[in-house]
C-alpha cells in the first residue's frame, strides 16, 4: 500500500508539470496566409486591457516630434551616426524588438518583431492584417526602462472580402485595379500594468493621404521618453479610423469600406467583388526599451 | 637477474598507486560525458586534450604488447574518419557546430577516447559494472531533466494531440509540427528539439532493465530500485512523447534488447541468435547498397536495371522513392563518386562569401541539411572516403563486440548490456539520428559529435581488452557481492 500511494504521488507530481506552456498560442500551418483576404484578419483581443483607465493623447507633430517617413528630420534626430543610411538602420533586420529581447520571438505577434520593415514580397508571412476595431499584443515582460521612441511600419490595403462560400471569388483579382488613396486616423493604445490594474496611454494621430496596394509604407513615429513615460508598459493596441478613401479626386469610401456583416444576403453566385479596409503592420519598434 | 628487475622496475612508469584516483576521475570523466554535458565543446576539447597527452604517456609504457597491436589496427579507421571529418568541405559550413578550428579535435577525440576504454580495462581499480551503473544514471538524469521540460512546455501527449498544429517563431510559422518537438538541455540552454533528438535518450536508457533479470530484488535492493526506476523513467518518457514513426522504431529496438536478454539468460542458443543478427545484418546490406545504386542520377545499365526494377513495383518504389526520408536518402547518395561527394558538401554559403552564384556551383551545396540516418548523413559531412572509412570502423566495432561476448570473462549481464547500448546507440542512429536537432536553430551536429557514440568508443576500447594472459583479465565479482562485503575499502566507489 505504502508503495502503491509513493507511486501515484510520483506521477501526479510528474501530472502537475504538465502546463504546456507553449501550447497557449497554436496555429494550422496556413493560417493569416490564406488567398482569401478576409480569412487574414487578426481580430485577437485582450480581456485583461478592458475596464482600464484612460488618458487620451492627441500627437502634434511639432511638439511629439511625429514623422511618417524617413526622410522626415523628426526621425532623422533618432540617427546616433547624422551620416548614417536611414535604410541602413532599418533594413538590415538588426533593429527589432526581438534584437532587444528573446520574448519577442515567439508567437504570431513576432511578425512584427522581427525586422522585416516592409513586404519584401514576403506578403501574408511578413505582415498582420488589422481592421478598424484592430487587435491586442499581450507581453511576455513588461517594460522596465521607458523607451526614447515607437517606429511602426504599415501601409493601407483594400481587398474582396467575399469567403469560401462565394463560388466567383477569383484571387488573382482581390485587389482592385484602380489607383485608390485614404486618409486614417491611427490609434496607439499603451497599457501599463501596475499593481495588478491597467492604465491605458491611447496616442491618436492623422495620417496624411496615402496610396493603397501601393507598397506606399507609412514608417510612423513620435517621441516617447519622458513626455510618454511607457515604463511598465505590458501591452498595447492597435486600430484605427478612415476618414476618406478616395479614387484620384472622388470620395469612394462607401464602395471600398465594407464590413463583413455586408455580406449576409449576398448572393453566393454573384461575381461582383465586396472590398474591405485594411491596414498591413509590418513592425513595431519600442527603441532602447528593456524588458524583464 | 635482481638488477635488471630493478631497473626495469625504476624505467616503468609505476601508475599502480594512482589506480583508484585514476579510476575514480574516468568515472567522472564518463558521468559527464553521458549527461551530455559535452555539447559544450569547450569542455570537450580540453577533456580531450589533457587525455590525449596523459595516454600518449601512459598506454605506450603500460599496455601489455601483445593485445596492442590489434587494437592499434583499429585506432587506423577512425583516425582517418576523423580526419576526413576534418578536411571535408563540410567543415566550412557555417552551420556545422564544430566548424573552423574546434573541428580540429574531431580525429584527437574519436582516437583518445577508445584509447581510455583500452587503459581502463588494464586497470584493476576500474570496475565495469559501476561504469555502466554511472553511464545509466547520467543518461537517466538528462532524459529526466528532458522530460520535466518536455512537460513543462508541451504536456503529455502532445506528439499526437498537436501532431497538425503549428508555431510563430522569429515572425514565420515553424515547418515543424508541434507534434514533432520536444525540450531538451543543450549544453547550460534549454532549447526546443527534435521529438528524434529527445526520445534516443529514452530509448538507449531502456537498456538498463537488462540489469533487473539478474539483480535480486532480495540481495540489493538500492540497485534493483535505481535501475527500476531508470526504466520506469525511460518507458513514461517515451510514452508521453511516442509518435508513429518512433513507436515502429521502438518496436525494433525492443526486439533487439530482448533477444540480447534471452541469449544472456540462456533461454535462446546463441548460435541462433548469431544467425538472426547474420541475416539482420545481411537484409539491411543489402538495402543499403540498394538504395545507393538507386540513388544515382546517371547510372550505366546494371544499375538502371535495378532502378526500373524498382520503379516498375509498387511496393519497392513506396520503399525507395516514395517516402520522406527515402527522398532525402538519395539526395545525399546521389552522384557518390563524384568530385563533390568524394569530399563531403555544404548546406550553406560560408559567411561573408559575396559570389553566390559561384559558390553553390562549385561546391554544389545541397537542399537538405540531414538524412535522419547517421549512414547517409557521413556523405554529406564526410564525403564518400570518410563513409568508406566509417564502414570499417562499424565492421570493426561488430567484431569486437562477436570476441567480446564469445571471449570475455566478464559477467554475462554486462556483456549484454553493452552490447545491447552499442548496437541500440547505432540501429537508431541508422533511422532517425537527426543532425539538426534544434527547431529554431540551424546549427548542425553529426552523430560523431554525439556523446553516446563518445560512450560507444570507450566501451569498445573497453571490449578489446581480452584475456590473454591472466594479468589483463580482472575477474570481476558481481556486484551485488562486491557492495554487501563487508569493511569494504573507502575509496572504492560504494552504493
Amino acid at each position: 500500500m505504502k508503495s502503491v500511494s509513493k507511486c501515484l504521488l510520483v506521477l501526479s507530481s510528474l501530472l502537475v508539470t504538465s502546463c504546456g506552456y507553449r501550447l497557449k498560442e497554436l496555429y494550422n500551418s496556413n493560417d493569416y496566409n490564406s488567398i482569401y483576404y478576409s480569412e487574414n484578419y487578426v481580430r485577437t483581443k485582450v480581456d485583461d486591457f478592458k475596464g482600464a483607465s484612460r488618458k487620451e493623447i492627441k500627437l502634434d507633430q511639432e511638439d511629439n516630434y511625429v514623422f511618417t517617413s524617413l526622410s522626415n528630420p523628426h526621425y532623422t534626430r533618432y540617427l546616433s551616426d547624422p551620416d548614417q543610411s536611414v535604410y541602413k538602420h532599418l533594413f538590415d533586420k538588426t533593429i527589432s524588438m526581438i534584437q532587444i529581447d528573446d520574448s519577442f520571438e515567439y508567437g504570431m505577434n513576432s511578425k512584427l518583431f522581427d525586422g522585416w520593415w516592409e513586404c519584401g514580397s514576403h506578403n501574408e508571412k511578413a505582415r498582420i492584417q488589422i481592421d478598424e476595431d484592430g487587435f491586442d499584443m499581450k507581453f511576455e515582460k513588461q517594460c522596465r526602462q521607458r523607451p526614447d521612441y515607437l517606429i511602426l511600419s504599415f501601409q493601407s490595403a483594400i481587398g474582396d472580402i467575399r469567403d469560401k462560400s462565394f463560388k466567383q471569388y477569383n484571387a488573382n483579382e482581390r485587389y482592385p485595379k484602380e489607383n485608390l488613396s485614404c486618409e486614417v486616423t491611427l490609434n496607439i493604445d499603451f497599457y501599463l500594468l501596475e499593481n495588478n490594474k491597467y492604465s491605458c496611454i491611447s496616442c491618436s494621430y492623422d495620417i496624411e493621404e496615402r496610396k493603397c496596394n501601393q507598397l506606399d509604407f507609412v514608417f510612423f513615429g513620435f517621441e516617447l521618453g519622458d513626455k510618454i513615460n511607457l515604463s511598465l508598459c505590458k501591452g498595447v493596441s492597435i486600430s484605427y479610423k478612415i476618414k476618406s478613401i478616395k479614387n484620384g479626386e472622388e470620395d469612394v469610401t462607401e464602395k471600398y469600406n465594407h464590413k463583413m456583416e455586408d455580406l449576409e444576403g449576398l448572393d453566393k453566385n454573384t461575381s461582383e467583388k465586396v472590398y474591405g479596409h485594411a491596414l498591413w503592420l509590418y513592425e513595431f519598434y519600442l527603441a532602447n526599451s528593456t524588458w524583464h | 637477474m635482481e638488477n635488471n628487475e630493478q631497473i626495469e622496475k625504476k624505467s616503468k612508469l609505476d601508475f599502480s598507486k594512482y589506480g583508484k584516483v585514476i579510476s575514480f576521475l574516468a568515472l567522472e570523466i564518463i558521468a559527464i560525458i553521458s549527461f551530455s554535458l559535452g555539447n559544450s565543446f569547450i569542455l570537450y576539447t580540453s577533456i580531450s586534450a589533457v587525455l590525449f597527452v596523459l595516454l600518449l604517456l601512459v598506454t605506450w609504457v603500460e599496455i601489455k604488447k601483445e593485445g596492442y597491436p590489434t587494437f592499434a589496427f583499429f585506432l587506423i579507421p577512425i583516425l582517418a574518419f576523423g580526419l576526413f571529418c576534418v578536411i571535408s568541405n563540410f567543415n566550412k559550413d557555417v552551420n556545422y557546430s564544430l566548424s573552423g578550428g574546434l573541428s580540429a579535435f574531431v580525429p584527437i577525440g574519436l582516437a583518445v577516447f577508445p584509447c581510455c576504454g583500452y587503459l581502463l580495462a588494464h586497470e584493476k581499480n576500474f570496475k565495469i559494472s559501476q561504469a555502466l551503473l554511472v553511464i545509466f544514471v547520467a543518461i537517466g538524469v538528462y532524459t529526466f531533466i528532458n522530460f520535466i521540460g518536455t512537460m513543462i512546455q508541451f504536456s503529455p501527449f502532445h506528439t499526437l494531440r498537436y501532431a497538425d498544429k503549428y508555431l510563430f517563431y522569429n515572425g514565420e510559422i515553424v515547418e515543424i509540427s508541434v507534434g514533432n518537438m520536444a525540450y531538451a538541455l543543450i549544453g547550460f540552454r534549454f532549447q526546443e528539439v527534435s521529438i528524434e533528438y529527445y526520445l534516443m535518450y529514452p530509448i538507449i536508457l531502456l537498456v538498463s532493465g537488462i540489469f533487473l533479470f539478474f539483480i535480486k530484488y532480495k540481495d540489493n535492493k538500492k540497485l534493483f530500485i535505481t535501475y527500476a526506476c531508470l526504466t520506469g523513467l525511460a518507458f513514461i518518457s517515451i510514452l508521453f512523447s511516442i509518435t508513429k514513426f518512433m513507436a515502429i522504431i521502438l518496436a525494433l529496438l525492443i526486439y533487439i534488447y530482448v533477444l540480447i536478454l534471452l541469449t544472456a539468460k540462456k533461454v535462446l542458443d546463441l548460435k541462433y541468435t548469431r544467425i538472426i543478427f547474420i541475416i539482420m545484418g545481411a537484409i539491411t546490406g543489402l538495402v543499403v547498397l540498394v538504395f545507393l545504386l538507386n540513388a544515382q542520377a546517371i547510372a550505366g545499365s546494371p544499375i538502371k536495371f535495378i532502378q526500373d526494377l524498382i520503379s516498375g513495383n509498387g511496393f519497392l518504389n513506396r520503399v525507395f522513392n516514395g517516402n520522406r526520408l527515402a527522398l532525402n536518402y538519395n539526395i545525399a547518395a546521389d552522384g557518390l563518386f563524384s568530385k563533390f561527394k568524394l569530399n563531403g558538401i555544404m548546406t550553406g554559403p560560408i559567411e561573408g562569401y559575396t559570389n553566390t552564384y559561384d559558390f553553390y556551383e562549385y561546391y554544389h551545396v545541397e537542399a537538405i541539411s540531414n538524412t535522419n540516418s547517421f549512414f547517409f548523413d557521413t556523405i554529406l559531412t564526410s564525403g564518400t572516403i570518410g563513409l568508406l572509412f566509417l564502414i570499417i570502423v562499424v565492421g570493426f566495432i561488430i567484431y569486437s563486440i562477436y570476441k567480446y561476448c564469445k571471449n570475455s570473462r566478464d559477467l554475462i549481464e554486462n556483456k549484454a548490456v553493452i552490447t545491447a547500448f552499442i548496437s541500440g546507440f547505432f540501429i537508431y542512429s541508422f533511422v532517425a539520428y537527426d543532425m539538426s536537432l534544434m527547431i529554431f536553430k540551424s546549427d548542425l551536429f553529426p552523430f560523431y559529435t554525439n556523446n553516446l557514440f563518445i560512450i560507444s568508443l570507450i566501451l569498445v576500447g573497453y571490449m578489446n581488452v581480452l584475456p590473454l594472459t591472466s594479468e589483463v583479465v580482472k575477474n570481476e565479482a558481481p556486484i551485488e557481492s562486491t557492495i554487501m562485503s563487508k569493511g569494504g575499502d573507502n575509496d572504492e566507489i560504494s552504493f
